[in-house]
């Protein structure tokens, strides 16, 4: 008996909809998934863009087609654009649309805040981009370094703008680490333990874990160096005795787990994707859980391999080589695993498939220089090079970016009902592992070569031009074979409805229900008896042999017959609001003509957002 | 607040947004662990300015720590009562906690003014900003649990228009007296007040206080979903309330008592 | 392996019936048992006083709150007064810590019902408390190991 009735202008939306309201409403994992993968590939033709621009810089040597200015906020924001919105929001992508078909619930725990994130997402990424309408994006690199970032060096609002937009995505990730969570944790169907989950859950579960706890570490990392720049503390400024080394710390106990929580998901399709194209089990499920979960652990104890050139002495050194060192088994244990899995199987050829066997291979070119900088010595060498660069590509361009491509040509047909086209795929594949590698691995010996990192600029005498060139001719290539895979969206986008509930097989509960599904998910909560238990439903011979015995369920059509439909949650306004209102309110706190009052606006309707949603009547 | 959560039947029992609370304080860990690592780091470095041992007042910290102490027995008390019914009790409870929790966050207040009138600001030194912001944002999260608080009173317990009015009054009789409790200490920040005008504003406030509280009369609610509901959110706000004094057991103990005698940097 | 550590834990526990040194609760002698620990039984007994006391249904009553809140007073009095006792010297650190580590416990347990709750709240708040703590201790310890360079 709740007494208390929010006044409303708009009544709370009923579930049949339609229009653009029931997207913006919607509180649906389903469409928040999509909706997170549409938004997220518009900032990476964003970010590609940046990245050519970039590349056309570096072509040549003494370029003038960017100024040293301008070439800074280029490349700054495409890592920034990069990581926070383009590789996290593909995997919020796959998370939302996933977690509740694998594990047998109808939604999220939290459907609101999941639209809370999508939304403060959205508007997050925007408030980071205005930056570029005010001519001064930050310009400080993705880990903005102080004193760099300090108010001596960097006056303007740039940096300011990457710090209040990086605290908005921050929020919008930390709400959906808890609400995926809480949603593992607890609303698996009965009969699914921990150890017959998919091993995509599994590392779902471990990413936000990570998220849960490095997103702190950050938020404070950003109210430091926010202080430092516009309420004059001394966090970093080592006039007053503050340590800029202080912020690398901060920072990389942050960067970190994030760099696993890029990598971790896109490890976590393959090893869907792998199964299913080989026809086997996945090899040695709970190794490559278990180090899955080494990895996230482990991920917290390697943060200074960032520092080694930075002086913290040969005990801090040695120690963090050793962790970073040890980290790279369970990794190693993966890729066997992979490896065993398709091992003997009866390999059926298709994009994703062909999509996951290039991450492998790319991952460990990736992990072998990641290898090399683990020992301090070698890594003298190479920070602040080249190498670095064509180290992290490879594994987050090679690695994580091939991983969800895999898993987008995998589950497209789950999504949509429509299979995107094979041949135009296999091009797709083609052109983009071609464009990819001609692009970044070049940078290998450039870095050994000793060329610097975030220089717009290199001299003739240096002998890197034609190297350079190669990669900017390459990187166009695979911003063409990116253009590829536009071109497959829409024109599968007018192919036949016709994927049906199973077109790939497959082994997991999502395969068990109509593509794209029903609003509700299950018709009925599936029961749970074996990992995989879809595909001993679906063969109960092989679960005599390998389990002694079929599974329990009847049927598994999962027809509507004469069922009245589950109730699902009501869509709801507020999550759009109260992410707007967050956003405006932090967003005024960049230092302009007025910018109170724009904060007191964003508390408003923040507050009013907030109150409504815990008031909200449910509809019946 | 979510039909899909009431309808399943959960994987471990638990109810979903209780765990949710759990791993949100789990996060939060971090949050104050950044803040307090960093104070950690910085002891002994600050170049100039006040310093640590000359500014702390343990005997006052050791008051503010216990009446915070104080409050989470409030809370568990509250929570209890209105486990097993009795939800005047709890809601009296409940307006303790919060206001124990405001009297914490006077002195709060009273520390912050009065380092700043002995010169020590987040500017001042290193010393000034590790501090500040520690505890500042410890102080932010009492005052949004005290919010918290409030509006469950009004909101969940009340349930007469006349009722709500009478808690939202006696919630600004408490601040009205807190004002003139600080106001007999001189603020720096505002005028000398003559003592008699800052007491009887104490004495109007504390009046308004019990008067309202005692004008309330309400019973107890019997509607039994009802019950679990408020129970259910109430020991949310309860978790919340307990996770933020345990960080200020932590807080005192590493800046108060372990920390106190620092001083310049060791050359 | 599981059955093993099952095994140790039942005897400390003293979960096992034929106690070797467990005090007979007859009047005759029972015949000597095999493999026990000296305080089998001991653990679980009082476990079992305290959780009468804490009524094992989770739910204390109000007296039950007022005790552990004059304890937690107690528990504060005494860092209060020890503070100021110069003699600890570099003592007083483990000592403060060791007494605010016991409030901690008890507000998380009792007040925060975490003793009494599913082992699910307990794994994921201490993830991160625990990794919070040993993250400051190397951050400490990175910034205390000054280099040395020749």
């Amino acid at each position: 008996m709740t007494t208390i009735s929010y006044p409303t202008l708009i009544p709370r939306p009923k579930e049949y909809v339609s229009g653009i309201w029931s997207w913006l409403t919607t509180v649906d994992h389903k469409k928040i998934g999509t909706m997170y993968g549409i938004i997220a590939f518009f900032w990476f033709l964003v970010g590609g863009i940046e990245a050519l621009l970039i590349r056309i810089q570096l072509a040549g040597p003494e370029s003038e087609f960017l100024t040293p200015e301008v070439y800074n906020q280029i490349f700054t924001m495409h890592g920034t654009t990069m990581i926070f919105l383009v590789v996290m929001p593909l995997s919020a992508a796959f998370f939302n649309w996933m977690v509740p078909l694998m594990i047998g619930a109808r939604d999220v725990a939290f459907p609101r805040l999941n639209a809370f994130s999508l939304w403060a997402f959205l508007f997050g990424g925007i408030l980071l981009n205005i930056s570029w309408l005010t001519g001064e994006a930050p310009n400080a690199g993705w880990f903005a370094y102080a004193p760099n970032t300090e108010v001596p060096f960097n006056p303007k609002n740039g940096v300011t703008f990457w710090i209040l937009g990086l605290q908005v995505l921050g929020i919008a990730s930390l709400a959906a680490g808890f609400n995926f969570l809480t949603t593992i944790i607890n609303m698996r169907a009965p009969g699914m333990s921990f150890m017959k989950l998919p091993v995509f859950i599994w590392m779902t579960a471990v990413v936000n874990v990570l998220i849960v706890l490095a997103f702190p570490v950050i938020t404070v990392a950003l109210i430091q160096l926010q202080f430092d720049r516009l309420y004059g503390t001394h966090f970093f400024n080592p006039v007053m005795g503050g340590d800029p080394v202080m912020w690398q710390h901060m920072f990389w106990l942050f960067g970190h787990p994030e760099v696993y929580i890029l990598i971790l998901p896109a490890m976590g399709i393959v090893s869907e994707v792998l199964p299913t194209f080989s026809k086997k089990p996945i090899f040695g499920y709970e190794f490559i859980v278990f180090s899955g979960i080494g990895i996230g652990f482990l991920g917290w104890f390697v943060w200074s391999h960032h520092m080694f050139t930075v002086g913290l002495g040969p005990a801090a050194n040695a120690a963090f080589s050793i962790s970073t060192m040890a980290i790279a088994v369970p990794t190693g244990v993966k890729i066997f695993n992979w490896i065993g899995t398709l091992w003997g199987g009866s390999i059926r050829v298709t994009p994703a498939l062909l999509f996951s066997v290039a991450f492998i291979g790319m991952f460990v070119i990736g992990g072998l220089s990641g290898v090399t900088h683990a020992a301090p010595p070698s890594d003298a060498q190479q920070q602040d090079t080249y190498y670095v660069v064509a180290h992290f590509h490879y594994v987050l361009f090679g690695g994580a970016l091939l991983g969800l491509w895999s898993g987008i040509y995998y589950w497209w047909p789950k999504f949509t009902g429509r299979f995107l086209n094979e041949k135009i795929g296999y091009l797709h594949f083609a052109i983009v592992l071609i464009g990819f590698n001609l692009t970044f691995f070049p940078m290998h010996w450039l870095g050994l070569d000793g060329m610097p990192r975030r220089i717009a600029t290199y001299p003739e005498s240096m002998g890197w031009d034609v190297s350079n060139l190669v990669a900017s001719l390459g990187s166009f290539i695979l911003g063409f074979g990116v253009l590829i895979f536009l071109y497959n969206v829409f024109y599968s986008s007018k192919g036949p409805k016709n994927a049906g509930n199973d077109p790939w097989d497959g082994r997991t509960l999502e395969w068990s229900i109509p593509s794209p599904p029903p609003h509700y998910n299950f018709e009925t909560i599936p029961e749970v008896k074996y990992r995989d238990d879809f595909w001993y439903k679906k063969y109960p011979e092989l679960a005599n042999e390998s389990h002694g015995g079929g599974s329990d369920m009847e049927n598994s059509d999962n027809h509507a017959e004469g069922h009245n439909e589950p109730h699902m949650p009501d869509p709801s306004y507020y999550p759009l609001f109260i992410s707007l209102g967050m956003t405006i309110m932090i967003g005024g706190f960049i230092p302009f003509t007025g910018h109170w009052i724009v904060c007191g606006l964003g508390l408003v309707m923040f507050t009013w957002a907030f109150l409504g949603w815990c008031y909200e009547p449910v509809n019946d | 607040m979510s039909t899909v959560s009431e309808e399943h039947v959960n994987s471990t029992g638990v109810d979903n947004k209780k765990l949710m609370m759990w791993i949100f304080l789990g996060s939060d860990c971090l949050f104050f662990g950044s803040f307090i690592s960093t104070y950690l780091v910085y002891r002994n470095r600050s170049l100039s300015g006040p310093y640590p041992n000359e500014i702390l007042d343990i005997p006052l910290t050791t008051v503010s720590t216990f009446v915070l102490l104080m409050s989470s027995l409030a809370m568990v008390l509250a929570v209890s009562y209105v486990q097993r019914g009795s939800q005047v009790i709890g809601r009296y409870w409940t307006l303790a906690t919060a206001l124990l929790g405001l009297v914490f966050m006077g002195f709060q207040v009273y520390e912050f003014s009065h380092f700043a009138h002995l010169g020590l600001t987040p500017r001042t030194n290193i010393f000034g900003s590790t501090f500040f912001t520690m505890t500042g944002f410890h102080g932010g999260h009492v005052t949004f649990g005290v919010i918290w608080l409030v509006i469950f009173a009004i909101s969940r317990l009340a349930e007469t228009l006349k009722q709500k009015m009478l808690i939202v009054g006696s919630v600004l009789s408490v601040v009205i007296a807190m004002t003139g409790l600080m106001m007999t200490h001189t603020l720096d920040v505002i005028p000398h007040i003559p003592s008699i005008v800052a007491y009887s504003v104490f004495g109007v406030g504390l009046l308004g206080t019990i008067g309202t509280l005692f004008l309330l009369k309400s019973s107890d609610n019997q509607n039994i979903e009802s019950i679990k509901k408020e129970e259910g959110n109430l020991e949310l706000a309860g978790l919340y309330w307990h996770f933020v004094d345990i960080v200020w057991i932590v807080i005192f103990t590493v800046v108060y008592l372990i920390s106190a005698n620092d001083g310049a940097p060791l050359l | 392996m599981k059955k093993l550590f099952r095994n140790i834990l039942n005897q400390f526990l003293g979960h096992t019936t034929d106690g070797y040194f467990r005090v007979p609760d007859t009047a005759q002698d029972l015949p000597n048992p095999k493999n026990d620990t000296p305080w089998a039984g001991t653990l679980k007994l009082s476990m079992d006083k305290f959780n009468k006391l804490t009524r094992k249904d989770g739910h204390g009553s109000p007296g039950f709150y007022a005790i552990i809140g004059i304890v937690l007073a107690a528990i504060t009095l005494v860092e209060f007064l020890i503070f100021y006792v110069e003699s600890l010297g570099v003592l007083l650190i483990p000592i403060m810590l060791v007494l605010s580590l016991m409030k901690f416990v008890i507000v998380v347990a009792f007040f925060m019902h975490l003793r009494f709750d599913n082992r699910v709240f307990t794994i994921v708040f201490f993830a991160g408390f625990v990794l919070a703590v040993v993250i400051a201790i190397i951050l400490l310890l990175v910034f205390a190991i000054k280099p040395v360079f020749s």
